[in-house]
Order: C-alpha cells, then sequence, then structure tokens
C-alpha cells in the first residue's frame, strides 16, 4: 500500500502568502524525498540546484565576487579620494604592479614570507608526525590525554596565543630572556641575554613566531597523522619487526610510503596557512615595525594606513592569492586523486 | 616465527618493553607538558600581583593569588566598557553565524551527496579552492563592498562574512556525513509511508546529528577565533568590539600591564577551550573526515 | 499530512530572519537628531558631539575637560541637553584613527585634536571643514600666535585654530645632578654624554640618557643642533638632508648614546618615548618617573603620562637640549596641538561653538599652564611667568624653535605610516652599516615627502 504522497504541481494555485508558503513547502517536500523514476527525472534538473542557492549566493557574493575586485581594483587608481567618491576610479593598466616590483619592502615581505614559510612547513610537519608517531605507541588512555593537551593548543585563539608568546619573550618579566641568562655561556646562553627584545627584528621576531606556529599547528598535524598510521595494519608493522628490521627502517620502508597522500596533502595545508599567517604577525610585529612585514601584512598595512592606497593594496593581494593558488591547485589535484570528490 | 617461550632471553624483551612503555610514557608526559605550559603561563599571570609579574625570577605559580586582573578587565578600566560586552557581542556574532551556516550547509550538503548534477564537481573543486583564499587579502574588497552597502561598523556584516567563510568546509564536512547514511534507510521509510519532511527530520537529521555537531563546532571556533574581519570592519567602535578585538585592544593599548593583558586573554580563551574539551572526540572525526583548519 | 503544517524549515528561517532585524535595530547606535540636514543651522541641537583628544586620558585634562563641558551647557542653553563624547586616542594610533574614520565613512568625530605636524596633511587630504569664514569672523583671531594659525592654513583657507603650543628639552633631577658632582646642566654633547655617564656611576641601576629609536621629534633636535636640517623645500620640490655632514653628526650622536656610550639600554630600540607603538606606558616615561632612568627626552606634557607613585618628584628640573658646540641650546620642535571640525561632521555648528568654548584665550591658558603647555595667544604667552625650577628649562628651550619639515603635507605619513627616521635609528642601533643606511633612509624619505610613496 503506498503511502499518500502529494503530487506538486497537480493542485490549482491561488494567491496569498499562505498559499505560497505551502507551494513552497510542497516543493521542498518533493526535493528532499527520494523520487520515483519519473519524477526524479523530472525533479532532476531543479532539486539540486535550489538546495544549492543559499550557499552559492553567500559563497558567490562574499568571497567569489571580492576576489574578483581585488583583479579589478589592481588595475585602478583607488585612494581614499576614490572611497569618498570625491574621484573616480580611473584605469591605470600594470602601472600598480610596476610599481611593486620597484618597492624594495615588497621583495623584503615577499622574501620574509617565503623563507618562514621553508623553515616553519618542515619544523610542523616533523613535529606533528613525531607525536602522531608517539601517540599511536602508546596506551589507549595515554594517547588519548597527550592528544587532548595538544588538542588545547591548536584550539586556542590566534590573539590569545599571539599574546601569550610575546608576553613570554617580554624583555622585562618574560621566561625565556630569564631562562636563557641561566644557560651556560659555552651553549648559547649567558647574562647578555637579559632584557633581550625579541620583537624589533626580523630575525628574532620570526623565530619567535616559528616557535607560535609550530606550537599551533602541529596537533592538527600529529591527529591527521595518528588517524593515517591506524589504518595501516598492525600485521605489516609486526612482521617488519620480526624480520629484524629497527624503527627507523619500518618507517621508511612501511609507514611513509603508506602515508604519502597523508603527508602530501599535509604538506600543501601547511604551506598555504602559514603563508598566509596574519593575525599572529599582526600582533606579534604589529604596525610599526615596518621592516619585519610579511607580504600579507604589507598589503593589510597598504590598505589600511594612511594614506590608504587600495589599488595597490589589491595588486599585492592578488599577488599573494596567486602564489597560494598555485599551491592550492596542486592540493586539489591531489585530493581528487584521492578520490575526495568522487 | 615460534611462538614465544618462557625463559630468560623471553624475561629480558619483556623488562625491555616495560621500559619502552615507560619512557614512552615519560615522553607523551613531557609533550603535553611542553604544549599546555602557555596556556598554563597564561592563566598563572592573570592570577598574580603586578610585584610578582615583574619580580626578577619568575615562579610558574602565583605565591599570593588575587583576583584584581580580572576585576580591572571585567569592570572596564582600558576601554571604559565591561568584559561582558564583548563577551555578548561575540556570543551573538558566533552563535548567529553557527546557526546560519549550519542550516545553509546542510541544504548544500544533501544537494552534493543525494544527487548527481552538471556541476557538481566543479562546485566541490570551488569549495576547496575558497577555503584557500588568504582572507586578508579579500578584506580589501569586502571592506570597499561594506562601505557601500552600509555593512561597516555592524556586526550583522561580521555574521554574514563569517557564515559566508565558514560554510565552505562547513559543507564539505557534512556532505561526508550524509553520504554516510544510506539511501536505502530513506526509501524503506518511504516506503513504510512517511512524508518528506518526516523522513528528513526523523531519519535523515538524527543519523547526520553528529556530523551536525561537528561542523558547528567547527563554525563556532572559527567564528569566535576570527580577528581580521572583526578588525577591519568594526572600525574604531570600541562598542561593538567582539572579545579578539578586545585582547588586542586591551595589549595595545594598556603597555606593559601583563597582568591585565593575561587577565583578558583568559576570559576570552577558556570559554572555548572549555567547550572544546567537551566535544573534542567528535571534532576529531570530523577532522578525520576530510576538514580542514580555516 | 505534513503540508498543511507550516513547513519546520521556512519556520526556523523566520526565526533567523526575526532574529536578525531585532538584532538589527538593537545594535544600531547612532544618534539620530529630529531630521536635521548635514548643513545644520545653530538652532538644531544635537543629540551627540564627538570629540578625538589626543593622549591618554589623564585625570588633570578629563576635569579640564569636564568644566569646558559644563561651561558650554551653560554658555549655549540651546545645546543643553547635547552630549558630549568625549575619547582619547593615542598619539600613535590617530592617524590611522581618522584614516579608518575617513575610509570607512563612519566613526568619525565631529572635532578632533590634530597634532599642528598633522593638520597640513589631513587639511589636504580633505578630513577637515573649511572653517575660513568663522575663524576669520572670531573675536579671539588677532590675539592668536600668528605662525601657529598659519600652520593651520592652506591656500588662504583655514581648517583648524591653535590649541596649545610646547617644546621638549631634558628632564633630570637637581639632587642626583648635585650628588654625581655636576655643577650646572650641560650645554655641549660631550657634556651631555659625560654627565650621563657620571650618573649612570654614581647611580648603578640606571641608566643615564633615554634614547628611544622612535623620537623622531627628539631626533630632530640633534640633527638640527649641529647644524643640519632633515629636509628643505624650494618651491614645492623637497629635498632631503640628512646625508649632509652636519646632519649625520647628529644621527650618529643619538645612535652612539646606546651603542658606544651606553647610557640607553637595549630595550627602547623599537619603542617611542611612553614604549611600545600604541602604549602609553612602559617605556622611558615610566622609567624615568620611577627613578630608573637619569635624564629622559620630552616636553613638559610628560606628566601625563606618568604612573601614580613617581619617585623623587620635588627635584625634578629641565634643561634645554644643548648643541653639539654650545653655541646656543639645540633648535627645539615647535610642537603643538590644534583643533578642527571633520569635514562630514552633521552639526559644524554646534562644532564650532564648543571650539570657541574649548579655545577662549581664559580656558585655552588655563589648559596650557595646567598641564606644561604654552597657550596659543600672544598676550598670554609673554604674560606667563615660567619661572619654575621645572618649566624654566623649557621656556629657555622655546626661544629657539624650528617646525619645516615636519609640517610638510606627508610629514604624518613618512614618520606615522613609514616611520622613516625611526626605522633609520632603529636600523643603525641593531648595527647596520651607517653611511649606506642614512642614504638609503634619506631617499625614501625624500620620495615619501614629495610623493607620499617611498620609491
Amino acid at each position: 500500500m503506498t503511502g499518500k504522497r502529494s503530487r506538486p504541481g497537480s493542485t490549482p494555485s491561488p494567491a496569498g502568502p499562505a498559499a505560497f508558503i505551502r507551494r513552497l513547502s510542497r516543493r521542498l517536500a518533493a526535493f528532499i524525498r527520494p523520487p520515483s523514476l519519473t519524477v526524479f527525472i523530472r525533479r532532476h534538473h531543479l532539486a539540486p540546484y535550489a538546495l544549492l542557492v543559499p550557499s552559492a549566493l553567500a559563497i558567490g557574493v562574499l568571497v567569489l565576487y571580492p576576489a574578483v575586485q581585488i583583479l579589478e581594483h589592481s588595475f585602478q587608481n583607488y585612494g581614499l579620494p576614490q572611497v569618498v567618491g570625491a574621484q573616480p576610479t580611473p584605469w591605470v593598466g600594470f602601472s600598480n604592479y610596476t610599481e611593486i616590483l620597484h618597492d624594495p619592502e615588497f621583495w623584503l615581505s615577499l622574501r620574509i614570507s617565503l623563507t618562514f614559510a621553508a623553515v616553519v612547513v618542515p619544523l610542523t610537519l616533523l613535529a606533528g608526525t613525531l607525536v602522531g608517531l608517539l601517540l599511536h605507541r602508546l596506551g589507549r588512555r595515554m594517547s588519548t590525554f597527550v592528544a587532548s593537551c595538544a588538542m588545547l593548543a591548536w584550539a586556542t585563539p590566534a590573539v590569545s596565543a599571539s599574546v601569550i608568546f610575546v608576553w613570554l619573550a617580554d624583555p622585562d618579566g618574560g621566561i625565556v630572556d630569564w631562562l636563557l641568562t641561566k644557560v651556560p655561556t659555552w651553549l648559547g646562553g649567558g647574562p647578555s641575554w637579559s632584557g633581550f627584545n625579541w620583537t624589533n627584528a626580523p630575525l628574532p621576531a620570526y623565530t619567535l613566531l616559528t616557535f607560535l606556529i609550530v606550537w599551533q599547528s602541529f596537533p592538527f598535524i600529529a591527529v591527521t597523522v595518528l588517524a593515517g598510521l591506524k589504518t595501516i595494519p598492525a600485521e605489516l608493522h609486526e612482521s617488519a619487526r620480526v624480520d629484524g628490521g629497527g624503527p627507523w627502517r619500518i618507517f621508511w620502508r612501511i609507514t611513509f610510503p603508506l602515508l604519502k597522500p597523508i603527508f602530501l596533502v599535509l604538506l600543501l595545508l601547511s604551506v598555504i596557512w602559514d603563508f598566509g599567517i596574519f593575525t599572529q604577525v599582526y600582533i606579534v610585529i604589529g604596525p610599526g615595525n615596518t621592516n619585519e612585514y610579511n607580504l600579507g601584512l604589507y598589503e593589510y598595512q597598504r590598505a589600511f594606513t594612511t594614506p590608504p592606497s587600495f589599488s595597490i593594496a589589491s595588486a599585492l593581494a592578488f599577488i599573494l592569492t596567486m602564489i597560494l593558488l598555485i599551491i592550492t591547485v596542486g592540493y586539489v589535484r591531489a585530493s581528487v586523486r584521492q578520490g575526495a570528490i568522487r | 616465527m615460534g611462538s614465544p617461550r618462557p625463559g630468560p632471553r623471553n624475561g629480558r624483551r619483556r623488562a625491555s618493553r616495560r621500559a619502552r612503555r615507560i619512557g614512552l610514557n615519560i615522553l607523551g608526559l613531557v609533550v603535553a607538558l611542553v604544549t599546555l605550559f602557555p596556556i598554563f603561563f597564561m592563566i598563572s599571570t592573570a592570577f598574580k600581583p603586578a610585584t610578582e609579574i615583574y619580580s626578577l625570577t619568575p615562579h610558574p605559580l602565583p605565591a599570593h593569588p588575587t583576583l584584581s586582573n580580572f576585576r580591572a578587565v571585567i569592570d572596564g578600566g582600558t576601554t571604559g566598557l565591561s568584559y561582558w560586552n564583548f563577551l555578548k557581542n561575540s556570543l551573538f556574532v558566533t552563535v548567529s553565524a553557527v546557526i546560519l551556516s549550519a542550516l545553509i550547509a546542510m541544504l548544500a550538503a544533501v544537494a552534493v551527496a543525494r544527487f548527481r548534477f552538471r556541476f557538481r564537481s566543479a562546485y566541490l573543486i570551488m569549495l576547496l579552492v575558497v577555503q584557500m583564499l588568504p582572507q586578508q587579502a579579500l578584506v580589501i574588497a569586502i571592506f570597499l563592498d561594506y562601505r557601500s552597502w552600509n555593512l561597516l561598523d555592524s556586526l550583522i556584516g561580521l555574521i554574514l562574512v563569517y557564515t559566508a567563510f565558514a560554510l565552505p568546509v562547513t559543507i564539505w564536512m557534512l556532505r561526508n556525513f550524509v553520504a554516510a547514511v544510506p539511501k536505502e534507510i530513506e526509501e524503506a521509510a518511504a516506503i513504510d509511508g512517511a512524508g518528506s519532511f518526516k523522513i528528513f527530520f526523523k531519519v535523515l537529521l538524527p543519523l547526520v546529528a553528529p556530523g551536525l555537531v561537528a561542523t558547528s563546532v567547527f563554525a563556532f571556533i572559527f567564528a569566535y577565533n576570527e580577528f581580521v574581519f572583526a578588525l577591519t570592519f568594526l572600525l574604531t567602535d570600541t562598542q561593538k568590539f567582539t572579545l579578539p578585538l578586545f585582547v588586542q585592544y586591551f595589549y595595545t593599548r594598556s603597555g606593559a600591564n601583563w597582568g591585565d593583558i593575561m587577565a583578558a586573554s583568559t576570559l576570552f580563551t577558556v570559554p572555548v577551550m572549555v567547550f572544546f574539551l567537551l566535544i573534542q572526540r567528535r571534532m576529531a572525526n570530523g577532522l578525520v573526515a576530510g576538514a580542514v583548519k580555516g | 499530512m505534513g503540508l498543511r503544517k507550516i513547513p519546520a524549515a521556512v519556520v526556523t528561517l523566520g526565526a533567523v530572519a526575526a532574529l536578525t532585524i531585532t538584532a538589527c535595530s538593537s545594535s544600531s547606535s547612532t544618534p539620530s537628531s529630529a531630521g536635521s540636514s548635514p548643513t545644520s543651522s545653530s538652532s538644531n541641537a544635537p543629540a551627540e558631539l564627538t570629540v578625538w583628544r589626543l593622549g591618554a586620558s589623564v585625570p588633570s585634562e578629563v576635569t579640564w575637560m569636564t568644566g569646558i563641558i559644563s561651561q558650554f551647557h551653560t554658555d549655549y542653553p540651546a545645546y543643553a541637553k547635547t552630549k558630549i563624547n568625549v575619547v582619547w586616542i593615542p598619539w600613535t594610533d590617530v592617524t590611522s584613527d581618522w584614516t579608518t574614520a575617513e575610509a570607512g565613512g563612519k566613526n568619525a568625530p565631529d572635532i578632533t585634536e590634530l597634532g599642528n605636524t598633522e593638520t597640513p596633511g589631513e587639511a589636504t587630504a580633505g578630513a577637515l571643514l573649511n572653517i575660513s569664514s568663522e575663524v576669520n569672523a572670531w573675536s579671539n583671531k588677532p590675539g592668536l600666535i600668528a605662525g601657529e594659525l598659519a600652520n593651520d592654513s592652506q591656500n588662504g583657507d583655514y581648517y583648524a585654530v591653535p590649541f596649545f603650543g610646547g617644546v621638549r628639552g631634558v628632564w633630570y633631577r637637581t639632587d642626583q645632578f648635585k650628588a654625581a658632582g655636576i655643577a650646572s646642566p650641560p650645554t655641549t654633547w660631550a657634556q651631555l654624554v659625560s654627565d650621563a655617564q657620571a650618573l649612570q656611576k654614581k647611580y648603578p641601576g640606571t641608566y643615564g640618557l633615554g634614547a628611544p629609536s622612535n623620537d623622531t621629534d627628539a631626533v630632530a633636535s640633534f640633527i638640527w643642533g649641529a647644524g643640519g636640517q632633515i629636509a628643505t623645500q624650494s618651491g614645492s620640490t623637497w629635498t632631503a638632508d640628512l646625508t649632509s655632514a652636519a646632519s649625520e653628526a647628529g644621527i650618529k650622536f643619538y645612535v652612539d648614546l646606546y651603542t658606544q656610550d651606553h647610557v640607553s639600554p637595549s630595550k627602547y630600540v623599537g619603542e617611542t618615548e611612553l614604549g611600545n607603538i600604541g602604549a602609553t606606558a612602559g617605556g622611558a616615561n615610566e622609567d624615568f618617573a620611577l627613578g630608573k632612568l637619569d635624564m629622559y627626552i620630552d616636553g613638559p606634557w610628560a606628566t601625563g603620562n606618568m604612573p601614580a607613585n613617581p619617585v623623587d618628584k620635588a627635584n625634578w628640573a629641565s634643561f634645554p637640549i644643548p648643541s653639539e658646540t654650545g653655541s646656543g641650546t639645540a633648535p627645539v620642535f615647535a610642537g603643538g596641538s590644534d583643533l578642527g571640525i571633520w569635514s562630514t561632521s552633521k552639526y559644524p555648528a554646534a562644532a564650532w561653538d564648543l571650539i570657541q568654548v574649548m579655545d577662549s584665550p581664559t580656558n585655552s591658558t588655563t589648559f596650557a599652564s595646567g598641564l606644561g603647555f604654552f597657550p596659543p595667544y600672544t598676550a598670554q604667552l609673554s604674560n606667563q611667568v615660567y619661572s619654575s625650577q621645572l618649566m624654566s628649562g623649557f621656556a629657555k628651550a622655546a626661544a629657539n624653535t624650528q617646525i619645516s619639515p615636519l609640517n610638510a603635507k606627508n610629514w604624518a605619513t613618512a614618520d606615522s605610516t613609514d616611520y622613516v627616521i625611526p626605522t633609520m635609528i632603529k636600523a643603525l642601533m641593531q648595527g647596520a652599516p651607517f653611511q649606506a643606511t642614512v642614504a638609503k633612509y634619506n631617499t625614501m624619505l625624500q620620495n615619501v615627502l614629495n610623493t607620499g610613496n617611498e620609491s
């Protein structure tokens, strides 16, 4: 006995809001229930698209459209007079880009961004993988405990983490300088570290940032590696160990090849995140230290400090986005290969 | 090989295995302690009076714990506004964004998981790509758009942009959960005479509920912690600041008053950590299901 | 069947919409006045006027503002219900806050205090209202110090009025000098350094003379005190002059205070005289008040930022910044503040009335005397007696002032956005090669002064 099924479109359509809601609910009902073959074909065109409209609208208007606008503004002259409407926004072709290419601060910030990513990503992956391996070997309760502690670092808001690390490295009351003065001089420590200011030069500031980012990022790597390790059948490891393989060889011959797809994804994700960090750099280095900006902060400052130049900032933003998109292409390809987009 | 036999060599192996286990446990403890130390130090500093904070030898725990830093922050010394005001702003924005994104993501997840249509892969690829667009780059264009749409200095503007940026990840996570529910269950319910909405609410939704929880937690953490958009779109109107902005404002304005800064940071961080700890197991599942941190 | 019930999805959407609408109306905080047009006449009383004051909300300043507000309400009964909202903005944040107000079109003040070096830039950027007619009709206009008023004009139009003036000097303690065997304040650079070192020796654990790297207004006195210039203008073109021998001597002297003479601590590298950028505490200012720093370069207004428990306050005194050779004092930057009306203010007439109250000869003089500034009126300035132990040094310094190039249109960009000279000093203090670094930042400064861009 088939249940009562409404047949959308079979009743005449009266006017009025109640009738409209009734019609709308009937449509929604038709979309969600599993349709019979004929109804399925008829609804095939509209159902998924209608369901996607809200998300497509939100993402389209607030993410994709601004992305296109960044490109558009980078070809215009867009400063404060244009924003307040006092002057039009003329097309200036590539002159913003040529200006950037001649700007030493651009090259400095780009170099800082690249170097930082090149240092932080391997460190994060290394720390995360080691902790993941450790978690895999620990007993279940200990493993959950350590993983939870690590995830707390991941869950710490970027603002709080930045402020904490600046405090840890404070020249007056921070722990880092005090600890370093206790380290014997032949190891690099000693009293010269007292009152050392970590944020007023690029190298110490980015060293501090390295510790901060590694601290915040390694838990995610560890948990993902752990999940991957759990998918490897234990017999593989067992037989390798019985065959006389040391842990190092086991890792390289068996574990690593099996986890390569995960590592690839983690590598790409890490590069994308670490290249595009903003909050931590903004708080640790701040608006004053212009010779320490990375590309993201430099681009933001060009837009929002006197005199604002939204066009130059857009061009810089576009360059930053392009670099990330190129890496994203690799990530998307890896995902497709792994069947994430089936 | 052969089965393990009792004997001297076996005893040594067992002993070395126990030693290794102890060693690993110690290593695990060290990792946990090192990871927790910054958080611990933040809370500890928040409870220290000023004399202890700047003493020449820092101590891990406050000798004379005090609530004065918290009182200064809650009463609103530097900003003129109480902490509760910022908490209210943050919660309003965060909860609204979570609800809105959960609704929209659910619709989209059903579409992507249950239907095959022409632009499906393109849509999915778009979701992946959009997650990688740097927010500090897009903020420029969104700022200019918001200016024309009069959404600057508005919490509503924040809700909209948080929803839009949380959607790609939440849709991605949810679709795995929806896809995991076998279609047969829905079809069986339909055959049994259940109407469309009954299927959705009584059959699909309960099975996807863990996924909704996971994505809501993710969206909550994203919106609660979000900094760039709040910094840019709320302009200089301190009354509308959310908690991350409040901590940063405190940090830049109060000079070197670390006790107050750490108290503000603690008041901001501890709620989200407690919340996270309560739900973290589901989070881990959701993460492994292919989510990424925004 | 379920069709007769309103679908739950629609209900939820409706609830969200309702939430949004109520939140929308409760989160908007712009006060509305009964249908006034932007060019309101003074008969339309505004509900609220926003005044941006610069610096920390020091109790003495807050008291003065409160007095002004009650006088405003008494003198102008039409504004009796108008709330005056005073916002205190640190000096290092104000240029970006102005830019945000302009770019965002919201949260702008009605009246803003400006540093006198910032007025030309903001006026040219269109942030300030052209108040020429108001100023020309003002009875107090003839009494204003001509040079200060001229600074506030562009192409013959007035965009602000001077509020107070101030100069920098060197703060010290008379008892410390006596104990260290210093008979009288130094008048040459060599004496300045040796006095700082003597103080450090006599009081171990303190520093002799604070030299924060982000303190262009102080560095300027050393450049000028050696006979050099920061930049010169011919026509409308600026030529930066940091690479001349005299300028380099001044720069080198300031940098050497940290690198060679060791009279300034490393933590001031990267800081302003108040501390980190945006902070109003934690730097040389606080250290001097607490006795950790023996000599400190700042103006008499510095007391406003000092902590509540200063040390040895009775012996505080000042002397002018010495020149290199001692022939006269070093020229000191003629600082000060102006008051202007924001160009998009909805209540320009009411704002001008408030400015008249704030900047009347009586009020501005009480303000200046109470806080260590100089009033903007010629008669009041010459009538004041600055013979106190603290003020006499500043008064002596005020006889030798210079303002150019700090009143260049793009100076705020050069110093408060791009931090050209502060970054140069910081780099030099961190060991960068002297000639090359000075040359590099000299070019940058010239570019910014002329075009607003660094290249």
